[in-house]
């Protein structure tokens, strides 16, 4: 898993080239990667692959830096995804002795095409009627500024949620289970 | 001398018979006439000169008051008629002019008889006429034409003589002349050596007789050329002063203009300054952002992925038992060979499809490369160290927000603090461009000095050599007779000159000393001694101040009321000596001033230029230098004057200009 080239096409890859290139929040194109995941589940936003012309690759010799990470994120969603067609058992056995199923890649990268879009939306504001895509004559900088200011908005929101839920924290459950 | 008064009928805007009395009594013999612009202070004094000597110096040759001479009939005459009352040497005197206007039958004005008398008040207080003849003594011996200009003052003349000009100096240079007399002499100078055709000694140098002698008409010729010569650098070097000076005054009005808007300057090295901060900021701004791009591309995934960690270790922990352990060291592999076989390790035959092949299928599902343990063990032990890793970072965004945000303020803060600063400054002339104008202009003022030094030295050699020319001709000349005459009469002429320039200088040194003196006494006594004037060789002044810094002494130069305040001493120093000067015949005898009889000083004011401090001290000062004074002033100077003169004033006049061609003279209540 994730050794092979990958290629991001259509509006997504042109909602990835914008988030690394125009607006300059992601070092790589595979930062992107590593988020949008994360981000499409949270949400539950899975989109599925789109048809148009452009593309992005992150090449092997890329992919093979975070090889790692991404799996570990692969685990972690597919563990707790309950809207697939398959019980958590079953689940976890496949996701933790690495047998490569179909259903559960193809469902991963619906969450990281939907991660993406959701990311794209959130620092362009797209909910309201600003438009500032690379059309526009905003100057590099002051997008780069106007993504960040979003996207900020954003992560407040979840700070927020999360503070109702913070109870313990990781460590804390990890020495529950380990007594 | 002292005036009693003054009656004008019809003269120039004074229409009727307006007599004005003056104050010739007593300590204080101050009489103030008070007038706004324009309404006559300059016409009564110019009608004392018009009376006294027939003056005539208006720029419209009719003094017939114009309404007078409108409502004339043709065929109708009218008379301008001007007397002045006085008293000379315990005398009383009334002398008058007049002039009678007609009018033509065509409407036109023509000017007629005029007539002059002077009346003398006998012992049995008789007034008698005086003929044509004792007319003239008698002026003459009151105050003769030559000197009136400085007993009557008007204006323009008293700020000329106050500037530092060449043609403020000619002023004073002329005074001096007058006083001593000396135009006769500088005729006489001009008579025998200005001019090199038509003086004297240039017409006898002329008719030195150079036919017979080649070498000596070549000499004659050479002189002729370089005298031209000379006569060009001259007009040169006149231009060259009158260019420096304009030039000095062009660095003069920047100075002030620089001094006048050194705020303009600081102005805009505050904007500056806060364009260079502005700048800083907006480049931490950008570092900050750049930081920012790292910081959310490694750490925002494991950020958003703690709540899920959390909730995958719960599932994954709470999931444990159901983990079935599969057999030992059995791997997928292993089912692989058995399903391939067809058969099991008991014998049993496993068909594809078949329940059996099913369950195999099933267990292979549970069986490792690891033992699903191991691998759990290592998914929680990275999850703990993602979450650790991420921990702060919503802290840490928040605060490269906030940092960035007031970076944005202050950068906001203070480009509008800039754009206020520039509506300040917006019309105002940019210093920098001024100083670098002055020192175009200094740098211009030292060429041409310096090329006024190089021409002055070029005039000096012309001269050395006109001279030797001169002498070689002379010596050339001897040898033939018919010129021996001639060099005769030029060794005369040469020598004369040189008298009459000697003594004219000699006596043009001693007055100019006095005058110094003089000047500087009454000078110090308006300025309160804390400055002297100094007079260079052309009488120019400088002002010393020995007690002031140099950054004080070129402020208070600038000072318009500076130079009122020197024309006034220059006046009264003048008037001082043209007072003496009426009574020195000749003899070299010092005669003290306290036994002159005293005369009058007649000014026109200029207060304008002064400031009130001034105006005061002036005010005070002048009165104690002559002894009778008549002050015309203008109405909003007053209010300054008048606390200086207070005491002082015995009579007030006031010009109340009715139209354009009317002015009455009204005299305001007394003054105790």
């Amino acid at each position: 898993m994730f050794e092979e080239t990958y290629v991001f096409q259509g509006k997504h890859a042109d909602y990835v080239k914008e988030l690394k290139e125009e607006s300059g929040i992601f070092n790589r194109n595979l930062d992107v990667l590593i988020l949008a995941p994360i981000i499409g589940f949270l949400n539950g936003r899975k989109a599925d692959k789109h048809k148009g012309e452009s593309t992005t690759k992150i090449f092997t010799d890329q992919m093979l830096k975070e090889k790692t990470k991404l799996e570990f994120i692969f685990k972690l969603i597919t563990v707790l995804d309950d809207s697939l067609n398959m019980d958590q058992e079953e689940r976890i056995n496949y996701v933790f002795r690495e047998k490569a199923e179909e259903r559960l890649l193809k469902n991963f990268n619906n969450y990281t095409r939907g991660g993406v879009e959701f990311i794209y939306e959130k620092m362009y504001d797209l909910d309201s009627n600003q438009n500032f895509n690379s059309s526009s004559n905003i100057s590099l900088l002051k997008r780069k500024e106007k993504c960040i200011y979003n996207f900020f908005e954003y992560i407040s929101e979840f700070e927020q949620d999360l503070e109702f839920e913070e109870e313990e924290s990781v460590e804390d459950i990890i020495n529950k289970f380990q007594e | 001398m002292l005036l009693k008064s003054i009656t004008l009928k019809n003269f120039r805007q004074f229409k009727g018979e307006q007599k004005i009395e003056f104050e010739h009594q007593g300590d204080n013999k101050v009489t103030v006439v008070l007038g706004k612009n324009t309404s006559g202070k300059t016409t009564l004094i110019k009608s004392f000169k018009w009376i006294l000597y027939g003056q005539v110096d208006f720029e419209t040759k009719d003094l017939i008051n114009i309404p007078v001479a409108e409502e004339l009939k043709p065929g109708d005459k009218e008379k301008v008629k001007g007397e002045v009352e006085l008293e000379h040497k315990n005398t009383d005197y009334i002398i008058g002019r007049e002039q009678d206007y007609f009018k033509k039958s065509n409407g036109e004005i023509k000017q007629e008889n005029t007539r002059f008398l002077v009346e003398r008040q006998n012992d049995s207080g008789e007034y008698e006429y005086l003929n044509k003849s004792q007319q003239e003594d008698t002026i003459n011996e009151i105050l003769p034409e030559s000197l009136a200009e400085y007993f009557f003052f008007h204006g323009e003349e008293i700020k000329d003589i106050g500037e530092n000009t060449r043609s403020g100096k000619k002023n004073i240079n002329e005074a001096v002349e007058s006083i001593l007399g000396l135009k006769a002499l500088k005729s006489a100078i001009k008579h025998l050596s200005g001019g090199k055709k038509t003086s004297v000694i240039g017409k006898l140098n002329n008719r030195i007789d150079t036919t017979k002698n080649k070498e000596l008409d070549k000499a004659k010729s050479e002189k002729e050329q370089k005298e031209e010569e000379l006569d060009d650098i001259i007009g040169e070097i006149d231009d060259y002063k009158n260019t420096i000076e304009a030039l000095e005054k062009e660095i003069k009005d920047l100075n002030s203009k620089i001094r006048k808007h050194q705020s303009t300057r600081s102005i805009k090295n505050e904007i500056d300054n806060n364009k260079l901060t502005i700048k800083e900021n907006k480049n931490k701004k950008k570092e900050l952002l750049n930081k920012m791009t790292n910081f959310i591309s490694e750490k925002a995934p494991l950020y958003f992925m703690r709540p899920l960690i959390k909730d995958a270790i719960k599932v994954v922990e709470n999931n444990k038992e159901n983990y079935k352990e599969s057999i030992p060291e059995m791997k997928g592999e292993s089912i692989d060979f058995i399903l391939e076989k067809g058969k099991c390790l008991c014998g049993t035959e496993i068909k594809e499809g078949s329940e059996e092949y099913q369950e195999l299928i099933e267990y292979k599902k549970f069986l490792p490369p690891e033992s699903i343990g191991t691998v759990i063990r290592l998914f929680i032990k990275d999850a703990e160290h993602y979450s650790k890793t991420a921990k702060g970072f919503y802290e840490e965004y928040e605060n490269y927000i906030r940092n960035i945000r007031t970076l944005d303020n202050e950068i906001k803060e203070l480009e509008s603090q800039n754009e206020n600063l520039r509506e300040k400054i917006k019309n105002k002339p940019d210093v920098g461009q001024l100083e670098e104008k002055v020192q175009k202009k200094e740098n211009e003022l030292e060429r041409r000095r310096t090329a006024l030094e190089e021409k002055a030295e070029s005039k000096g050699k012309l001269e050395n050599k006109i001279e030797d020319l001169n002498n070689k001709i002379k010596k050339l000349a001897k040898k033939n007779e018919t010129n021996n005459f001639t060099l005769h009469c030029l060794e005369y002429a040469e020598h004369i000159n040189k008298l009459f320039e000697e003594k004219y200088n000699e006596m043009e040194d001693k007055t100019k000393e006095k005058l110094q003196q003089r000047t500087n006494e009454i000078f110090n006594r308006i300025y309160h001694g804390r400055r002297n004037i100094k007079l260079a060789n052309n009488y120019e002044y400088i002002l010393e101040s020995p007690e002031i810094t140099k950054v004080f002494q070129d402020k208070a130069d600038k000072s318009e009321g500076l130079k009122t305040v020197a024309s006034f001493s220059f006046i009264a120093g003048i008037v001082s000596l043209a007072k003496e000067k009426i009574y020195d015949k000749g003899d070299e005898e010092q005669i003290e001033e306290h036994e002159l009889d005293p005369y009058p000083l007649v000014m026109d004011a200029p207060f304008s230029d002064t400031d009130e401090i001034h105006i005061e001290n002036i005010s005070q000062v002048i009165p104690e230098v002559t002894e009778q004074t008549i002050m015309i002033i203008m109405e909003k100077d007053w209010n300054y004057a008048e606390k200086a003169l207070n005491e002082k004033v015995s009579k007030l006049y006031e010009m109340v200009k009715e139209t354009e061609t009317i002015t009455e003279i009204e005299e305001r209540s007394q003054y105790v």
